[in-house]
Formats: C-alpha cells, structure tokens, sequence
C-alpha cells in the first residue's frame, strides 16, 4: 500500500534546481535513502516533512494531500522527523524537550507523560532523561532527536543521518528500533552508512544528481555491483556500479 | 491550548530572559530620564532624547532571539497554527515593552515621555520583526540597531514632514508622520513575521513553509 506519494517535483534553490521532476513512492516499511552528498537527500527529507515548499509537484502524505491546509494539519500529527542538524533548547531537559514536540504536534494531553517516558525510554536515554541537553553528548542529541521524532508514534518517519554520532552499540540497538518501527510506518532513513541500510531497511532509494537513480531491495543493489566496481562490500560494489551506471545516462 | 504548552514556548523562546530584561531597560530609562530632565543645564524633560531613541531600541533588540525556537524545521514541521502563535507571541511583547517604557516615561509623557517612548517601541519592534524574516532570528536585531544609531548619530531635529517621517526615532510625540511610519513599520514587520516567521539558519534557506 502506497501511503507516501510524489509526483512530478521540483524544487530549486535560487537559479540551482534540486530535483526536476522526481516521482517517489513509499509504503509500510523502513526505505534507505542513499545518495553522494549534495543528491538532494536532505531537500527531500525537508520537503516530505513539510518544512520546505516545493516549486510544483504534488504530495500526498499518508492519504493527505499537502496543498490543502486542513489535510497538511493532518499529515504533520503522524508526521515524526529528525533533521540533519538539529537546534536543539539548551534550557530543556530531555523530558521536557520531548514532551514540547508531544504538544507540538497536539497529542492527546493525556497520553503525553506516558509517550514521552516510552519514546525516552526506546531510544535508552531514561537515565538521562532530567539532564539539561546542553549537558548531552552528539550522541546522547541525536537520541534525544530521535525520541522527539517518534513519540507521537508516526506514521510517517523521517530520520535525516540518524546514526551520526552513535557508537557501534547504539547503532546496532537503533536498527533493531527501526525495524520494530517499520512494522506499522512508512520510515524513511536517509543515510550514508550502507551497512545500515542492509541491516535495518526493507528497501533502498538512491538518489544523485536531483535523480532517483535506483529503488528496490538491498539485494537488488548488492546484485548491481560486480567484483570490478570499487567498494569493500556487496552493497558498497552496487552502490557505486549504479551510481555509475546512471551518470553514463545523458539527462 | 493549555498552560503547560504556554510554558514550554515560552522558555524554549528565553521569553523570561526576555521580561527581566526589559524591566531592567525600564528601570534604566526611568532613572536616566529622570536624571537628564532633572539637571539644570539641560532643557528639562526635552533632554530625554536619548533615553527615548535607546531604551526601545534595547527593549526590541532583546526581543529578536524569542522569535525562533532552537530549530524552525522541526518546528514548522508539526501542526501547531504557528501563525496565530506566532502573532500573539509579538502582540503580547509588544504590550509587555510599551507597558514597561510608558511607567518609565510617565512624566511629562508627551515631552520625550512615554508616548515617544511607545512610537519608538512601536517602530524598533516592526523593525526587529522585519529583521527576523530577512536575517533569522539571531541577527534580527541589526536592521533597528543600524537605524536608530544612524537617525540619533544624525541627530536632526527639524519638523518638516519628510524629516518627521525618516527620523522618527528622535522626533517629539506631537508629531504626526513620526507616529504613521513607526506603525507602518510595525505592521509590516509584524505581518512579515507573523506570515513567514524568521528566517531558517544557513544551509537551510530556501522557502521554509513558516507553518501554517
């Protein structure tokens, strides 16, 4: 079942076009988003959340049609999202941190103390949960970034580069969170960390050049590379053979 | 909405910061005011110019880092009307500095007194608003902070009406255009702002949805 449409997009900043006419769809389950830097990743997450106007192309979120104020209000109380970089309220602790974006995103007040303790507590920061986040580590933000993200129990998530700054353990933890998340949710993870997308993601989307260069499996890609193509691993040999094979292609 | 969301905007904006300082910046205008109107070798309450041009100037400058959160992406990405939010936030700062700067210019209010002191409130906070929407949030304040400098540096004190309206910082209470470009100001700043909110921080420019 599609639950994340797009169709014909196309963003640009300033006279530098991001995506031409990108169509994009995403169903129930975790979807890798590779990409070299600069493919436009992190345009697309922005836009998928909602942050960022596209200059055409037409969005539906979860059934909700985001031109319409009504349903875009609608998509963004499923909507969970971790930006690449995120500001974070050096005042707030933990708690109080993931209970604002509870409110934000206008979560039964009732149910907010026990989401907020759950969401803290799935991405193992319960311990830290009234430290100031001024006094968090990069990793320890990122989790806090991540709790925020899922409280509302999305059913839409979008993690921009989530395991930046985690320990090997930590990531290993979070594959397992997202895979219990992808269960029920469209996630979609943007990453460069192909190993995680093997481990953690039903599917992979790799994009360059404003393109969507190749979508399916993480088999598939692993498929795609051959023993000549650089990379120390299966999915490293397919992610480089296709990215070359698409740059042969004239646009 | 409920108290407990009021709260957590509010200090997620360092709104507290925000109203201490602001009472500070009362006070401080009140005793300089007080002081230069009272000095026998100045010209009684019209020697208040400067407490008049800088207290709201001050006052508007610590209002621009309340008018962003930490991350506006993540923010504008929920479902929360941050227009209407949006507007209450800058009215309610609005009537908390013109409240504050009229105690402190209750005497003789309309010779360099607290009506100067709300017009030039008035238009510092439109410019600080304004600055958010083109600068972001941090550099809001360097659009009023310019200006006012620049109007005061200048220092010109002619009523004519094109002086009235350019210099409306130093201009005496009584006078009309000072009054209509302060609010003009205010109103498209506030307007700017409360459409668009402040400006995304580099690297995320493009057309931020501002929420809606």
């Amino acid at each position: 079942m599609t639950t994340v449409s797009v169709d014909g997009l196309r963003v640009s900043y300033g006279k530098r076009v991001v995506f031409d006419d990108l169509d994009l769809e995403l169903g129930v389950g975790v979807h890798g988003l590779l990409g070299p830097n600069g493919a436009g990743k992190t345009t697309l997450m922005r836009v998928l959340a909602t942050a960022l106007h596209p200059d055409r192309g037409d969005i539906r979120l979860l059934g909700h049609h985001i031109g319409d104020p009504s349903a875009l209000r609608q998509a963004r109380r499923q909507l969970g999202y971790l930006p690449q970089a995120f500001g974070f309220y050096p005042r707030f602790t933990v708690r109080e941190f993931v209970e604002y974006f509870a409110w934000l995103k206008e979560m039964p007040p009732a149910r907010i103390p026990l989401a907020v303790d759950r969401a803290i507590e799935r991405v193992g920061l319960l311990e830290r949960a009234d430290d100031r986040m001024k006094h968090l580590s990069g990793g320890m933000l990122r989790r806090a970034g991540i709790a925020q993200a899922i409280v509302n129990d999305p059913r839409l998530l979008l993690l921009d580069e989530p395991t930046a700054g985690l320990d090997p353990e930590q990531r290993v933890q979070f594959r397992a969170l997202l895979r219990e998340l992808g269960l029920d949710a469209v996630v979609l993870v943007s990453t460069h960390l192909v190993e995680d997308v093997v481990a953690a993601c039903t599917r992979v989307n790799l994009v360059d050049g404003g393109r969507l260069v190749f979508t399916g499996l993480p088999d598939e890609l692993m498929a795609a590379g051959g023993d000549g193509d650089s990379g120390d691993s299966p999915i490293e040999r397919g992610y480089t053979a296709v990215l070359r094979g698409a740059r042969t292609v004239p646009r | 909405m409920t108290n407990r969301l009021l709260t957590l905007h509010l200090r997620s904006r360092g709104a507290f910061t925000f109203l201490v300082g602001v009472g500070v910046i009362a006070l401080l205008a009140w005793a300089a005011g007080t002081w230069l109107a009272s000095r026998p070798y100045f010209d009684g309450p019209a020697a208040r110019v400067p407490v008049v041009a800088l207290a709201p100037l001050l006052a508007a400058l610590l209002l621009g880092p309340t008018l962003a959160g930490a991350d506006e992406d993540l923010e504008h990405s929920t479902p929360l009307p941050w227009r209407a939010w949006r507007a209450g936030h800058l009215l309610v700062a609005a009537v908390v500095t013109a409240v504050a700067l009229i105690l402190a210019g209750l005497r003789a209010p309309d010779t360099y007194g607290a009506h100067a002191l709300v017009r030039n409130a008035l238009g510092c906070i439109g410019l600080v608003a304004g600055g958010a929407v083109l600068l972001g949030a941090r550099l809001a304040w360097l659009p009023a902070f310019v200006y006012v400098c620049a109007v005061y540096a200048a220092a010109p004190r002619q009523t004519s009406v094109v002086v009235a309206a350019w210099a409306w910082p130093v201009q005496p209470s009584t006078i009309t255009p000072s009054w209509l470009t302060a609010a003009t100001i205010f109103a498209v700043g506030a307007a700017g702002y409360v459409h668009g909110g402040s400006r995304a921080s580099a690297g995320r420019r493009a057309r931020s949805t501002g929420g809606p």
